[in-house]
């Protein structure tokens, strides 16, 4: 029954998309179903485990320059070498995670943000493999689906919302099985957990092996979709925040919360800049006190905000006392 | 050997600067819990109040900058302890996660407030401590992180006196170990994070004040300092105060021998490889015996 | 015919010439809309803010002047945007407004990185984009011939900073030939050090220090302290405003007496000079535009215009206001030629104006025309020297209006 509504939802997406038209709108809804995907990779680990990664541009930026550089230096289609890039990323995660086992709360975080900026480094450090901090341009003109160009803005639109339509689906199942109540036990007390038989180190490894490899996946398209690579911001602490923020945003108890997220800071990241971008300062100011005041209003994210005004409604009417349960 | 000793003066020297930074980054991190994204915005602000001021006046002589920009960092001392009342009091209750997105927001909205109070040109006020140097042998040394350094070491000294000696210290360690029990025993929680923040931001502001001699102001310009403060007050053990000091001068040097010897491209990922060795081989701080706090 | 007669005829065709002269006012050309994106917040938007005051200056002039005379004197109208200081941002901003307004033309980012992600929007939306970034890679056939470059591309920064020094070894006998190299870490910096690369064998020069540094330093002490050790005599350095005034001020600090030939950016920029004081006299740099080089102060109308702005906005006007003022300009013309709003035409029009007429001529060396990858195919870099407070042009000796104060 989930399943035929979440396809049902699933479908209108690509429909409203196909109809769209309009460039810029398409484009909008891809850049938030992208950031929606991460957020919601993002999730899988960090909001179920309580641990938080500051550090995830480290796999978008592993898992898109090891595509390009294999397209770009020895001609493999992206569409094969975006394969490489994502198993490169999960590698990566494995490391790291074996690494940073033991360190909880802001020693992981602080952990997971000193490996994204030595990923920054090596792309940096190397120039002639990597195009350094000139970054990658990926202009064309034809369509070609091996190398994942396609001139029309809707099919990038396309692949971003079934990607993230996938994604929540089996973010959902992960929740429900096993693995999900393993991470959960893990969340409250390792110690707990690990007494009642939780293998602590394999799961933790495997959940952020997993939330590495979406993370990857979104980030191929991501890069073909904008056509262009940028070290400091692929590799870079803004979008590392980014990806938790909109997590949090939306709410990370919540499987709908990161899409939630992502739409909220999209549109007053967007708002802002075409209302007051134009006279600087005003826009970067407007997101942050914006985030701000998001948070000391419900710092459980606006899913949790919304439930409460459902509640509140609810009450008035005289319907209340029922607790909606997060999802 | 004098291109070694010259290097290691200049990582010292720069190594004050961070150490100033960390030591309130940690401070607030051991007695209230809370890493504060925004930490660097308030050296930026005390940066951006420094040249406020001097814009009404600077007094004669080779150190009149320092008089107004030193009573700049008093400015942010006010302004932390108006974070704390506004925002910090309440999110003291919010999980880790929510508290690390108010602080991110904060920072983003205090840099965007910079840029429209101040606009976004680079500012430097013009005064002769920029460029002056004493030369000792073959090594130079800048007056102005010269300065830094200096007061750096004497505040060091004070906040070791605050810490160890006073009511706020003790009041503050016991905060910092369990707040039920020490509030139970008639310790003012609410006054300690007060102080604390206070301390915290003016400690950012007074690292702006002093560099504000020969570095610009922009209104990212909190952001170049505040990541390597972070990395160190990890290499020293989280909340250990004067850790953060040896932390921030151990980074500097660092970065600064091996910007000379290798390559300042480099330096960067020395130091996060640093860290990241620290953090795996000695998750309790190079300068923490055992997991403790303050 | 009667006196009397002749006042009325006269009056007649006055009448007459009037209401013609009203009517083509009152159905007066539907404004023709031109985007300036730029980034003008975050790090960069000092820049951002510069070349948006040039080119507003320009709009100003035009619209003034009767607009677009083959489009019925249509007025310029201009919509700011803030492309922000990321490639995502620079994307959005660019779709967002081509989706929202009838674009003739775009003109905009100034920062490389921001003005290449924005590329293929541009192309796909069949817009041309009138840029004053530097990035060799918007000059190359994949921008589909939308992207028109009226300033330097970054290689010929490098190169001239080079010939400079040839010019002060053999007219100046100054002897020079260990060089260092150093610059920022981005496309800019990298583009800077390719063009010296490409030249410095060629001038006899020994590179005894190369190296890439991180954009916004805390300490530019270790740098120096290398510098002064390879024994280099020249420096070639690319850097921003923040980083330029350590490293001169480290050097100064250390008693160094190397010679600092910057890549543009921080080295010529106004707030080097406000930061500096007199110190800042006697530093060289290359800049893709100069408010004192002879193309402009031959003329009286632009010498007019560089006072306009430093009277509006307190600094002299800096390269990013002058490419913008010039950019504007550039694109006025393509209007005109054009006759027609419609973008494609504007760039089939920019594609062939060749202008050596009006404000467009700001450009050095006072002709601006584009090649096949739209590349400007007439500008020359400058070199300029501080002198009194501001950049005085001093090479080449075609566009040199003052001489070198030998350091």
């Amino acid at each position: 029954m989930m399943l035929l509504k979440a396809l049902a939802v699933w479908v209108l997406a690509l429909a409203l998309g196909f109809f769209a038209g309009s460039g810029y709108l398409v484009q909008m809804a891809t850049a938030t179903a992208i950031l929606a995907l991460w957020g919601q990779s993002w999730n899988l680990f960090s909001g179920l485990s309580g641990n938080i990664s500051l550090g995830h541009s480290a796999f978008v930026a592993t898992a898109v320059y090891i595509t390009l550089v294999l397209f770009v230096r020895w001609g493999v289609p992206p569409l094969w070498g975006g394969f490489c890039g994502v198993g490169a990323a999960v590698a990566l995660a494995a490391l790291i995670g074996a690494a940073t086992l033991r360190l909880h709360g802001p020693y992981f975080s602080l952990a997971t943000l000193a490996a994204a900026a030595v990923v920054l480094a090596l792309i940096l450090h190397y120039p002639d493999l990597t195009g350094g901090a000139s970054g990658v341009a990926l202009a064309f003109t034809h369509n070609a689906a091996l190398s994942l160009e396609f001139t029309d803005g809707r099919v990038y639109y396309a692949i971003a919302v079934t990607l993230l339509f996938a994604t929540t689906l089996l973010v959902r199942w992960v929740r429900q099985s096993r693995l999900g109540y393993y991470i959960a036990a893990i969340k409250s007390s390792e110690q707990t957990a690990a007494a009642a038989g939780v293998h602590v180190a394999r799961v933790k490894v495997a959940a952020f092996c997993l939330s590495a490899g979406l993370t990857a996946v979104g980030s191929v398209v991501y890069v073909f979709y904008l056509g262009f690579a940028d070290p400091n911001y692929l590799a870079g602490l803004t979008l590392s925040i980014e990806i938790a923020l909109v997590a949090f945003l939306g709410g990370a108890d919540f499987l709908l919360g990161p899409l939630v997220g992502a739409i909220f800071f999209e549109l007053i990241d967007t708002g802002a800049n075409a209302l007051v971008g134009a006279s600087g300062g005003w826009d970067m100011m407007v997101l942050g006190f914006a985030v701000v005041a998001a948070v000391m209003i419900e710092p459980r994210g606006l899913c949790a905000m919304a439930v409460r005004g459902w509640e509140a409604l609810r009450c008035a009417f005289g319907y209340g006392g029922k607790t909606l349960a997060p999802v | 050997m004098v291109f070694l000793l010259q290097s290691l003066i200049n990582g010292l020297l720069i190594g004050g600067v961070y150490a100033l930074v960390a030591m309130g980054l940690n401070l607030m991190f051991g007695v209230m819990k809370l890493v504060n994204f925004a930490h660097g915005e308030f050296l930026m602000a005390g940066m951006y109040a420094a040249v406020l001021l001097a814009g009404l006046g600077v007094p004669a002589g080779f150190w009149g900058l320092y008089w107004v920009a030193l009573p700049g960092a008093f400015l942010m001392g006010g302004l932390g302890c108006a974070v704390y009342l506004l925002l910090l009091r309440r999110a003291a209750a919010f999980g880790e996660a929510a508290q690390i997105l108010l602080t991110v927001g904060l920072s983003l909205g205090m840099q965007g407030a910079a840029q429209v109070l101040a606009g976004s040109d680079f500012r430097l006020v013009p005064n002769p401590i920029n460029g002056a140097a004493l030369r000792l042998g073959g090594v130079t040394v800048q007056i102005g992180p010269l300065v830094a350094f200096a007061v750096a070491l004497a505040v060091t000294a004070a906040m070791a006196w605050l810490l160890g000696r006073s009511w706020f210290g003790r009041a503050a360690r016991a905060v910092a170990e369990d707040i039920a029990l020490a509030q139970a025993l008639g310790v003012d929680a609410r006054r300690v994070f007060l102080m604390t923040a206070a301390l915290a931001a003016g400690l950012a502001g007074l690292a702006g004040a002093l560099i504000i001699p020969y570095h610009y102001t922009f209104p990212n310009v909190g952001q170049s300092f505040v990541i390597v403060a972070f990395l160190a007050i990890v290499i020293a053990g989280l909340g250990n105060v004067l850790g953060a000091v040896l932390g921030g001068l151990l980074l500097g040097m660092v970065q600064s021998v091996t910007a000379s010897y290798l390559d300042l491209d480099l330096s960067t990922a020395a130091i996060y490889v640093l860290f990241l060795a620290v953090l795996l081989l000695r998750p309790q701080g190079l300068f923490t015996r055992r997991a403790r706090t303050v | 015919m009667t006196a009397r007669f002749r006042g009325l005829i006269a009056a007649w065709v006055a009448a007459a010439a009037f209401l013609v002269v009203a009517m083509g006012q009152a159905r007066a050309a539907a404004p023709v809309n031109v985007a300036l994106i730029f980034p003008l917040s975050g790090p960069n938007a000092s820049v951002g803010e510069q070349s948006v005051n040039g080119a507003k200056l320009a709009a100003e002039e035009i619209n003034q002047a009767g607009g677009i005379k083959s489009l019925g004197g249509a007025q310029l109208k201009l919509i700011v945007a803030d492309s922000t200081n990321n490639p995502q941002g620079s994307v959005t901003t660019t779709e967002r407004i081509l989706a929202q307004h009838q674009l003739s033309a775009v003109c905009g980012m100034g920062i490389s990185p921001l003005t290449v992600a924005a590329m293929p929007a541009m192309v796909r939306h069949h817009v041309p984009l009138v840029t004053n970034s530097i990035a060799e890679e918007l000059i190359t056939p994949s921008n589909g011939g939308y992207v028109f470059q009226v300033g330097a591309h970054a290689r010929q920064f490098g190169e001239q900073q080079v010939r400079f020094l040839r010019y002060l070894n053999t007219q100046y006998r100054m002897n020079l030939t260990k060089a260092g190299v150093l610059y920022i870490n981005n496309p800019y910096g990298l583009a800077t050090r390719k063009g010296i690369e490409h030249v410095t064998k060629a001038a006899g020069l020994e590179v005894v220090f190369d190296s890439a540094y991180p954009g916004n330093i805390t300490d530019a002490s270790p740098l120096v302290a290398r510098i002064q050790r390879s024994g280099a005599q020249v420096l070639f350095a690319a850097s921003y405003v923040s980083d330029a005034q350590l490293i001169l001020t480290a050097l100064r600090g250390a008693d160094s007496h190397i010679l600092v030939i910057g890549a543009g950016g921080g080295y010529i920029w106004p707030p080097i000079g406000q930061a500096l004081g007199k110190r800042v006299n006697g530093l060289l740099g290359v800049a893709m535009w100069n408010f004192n080089s002879m193309n402009v102060t031959r003329n009286r109308h632009l010498v007019e215009v560089t006072r306009r702005y430093a009277r509006l906005y307190g600094t002299f006007m800096p390269e990013q206001a002058g490419t913008g003022y010039a950019g504007m300009f550039v694109i006025a013309a393509a209007l005109e030629r054009a006759a027609s709003a419609d973008p494609a035409k504007v760039r089939d029009a920019l594609a062939k104006v060749d202008i050596d007429r009006g404000g467009a001529t700001i450009m050095q060396p006072g002709r601006v025309a584009f090649g096949p990858n739209g590349g400007n195919k007439y500008i020359e870099p400058v070199v300029v020297q501080w002198q009194g407070g501001v950049p005085h042009t001093i090479f080449p000796e075609t566009l040199a209006t003052a001489h070198l104060h030998k350091p």
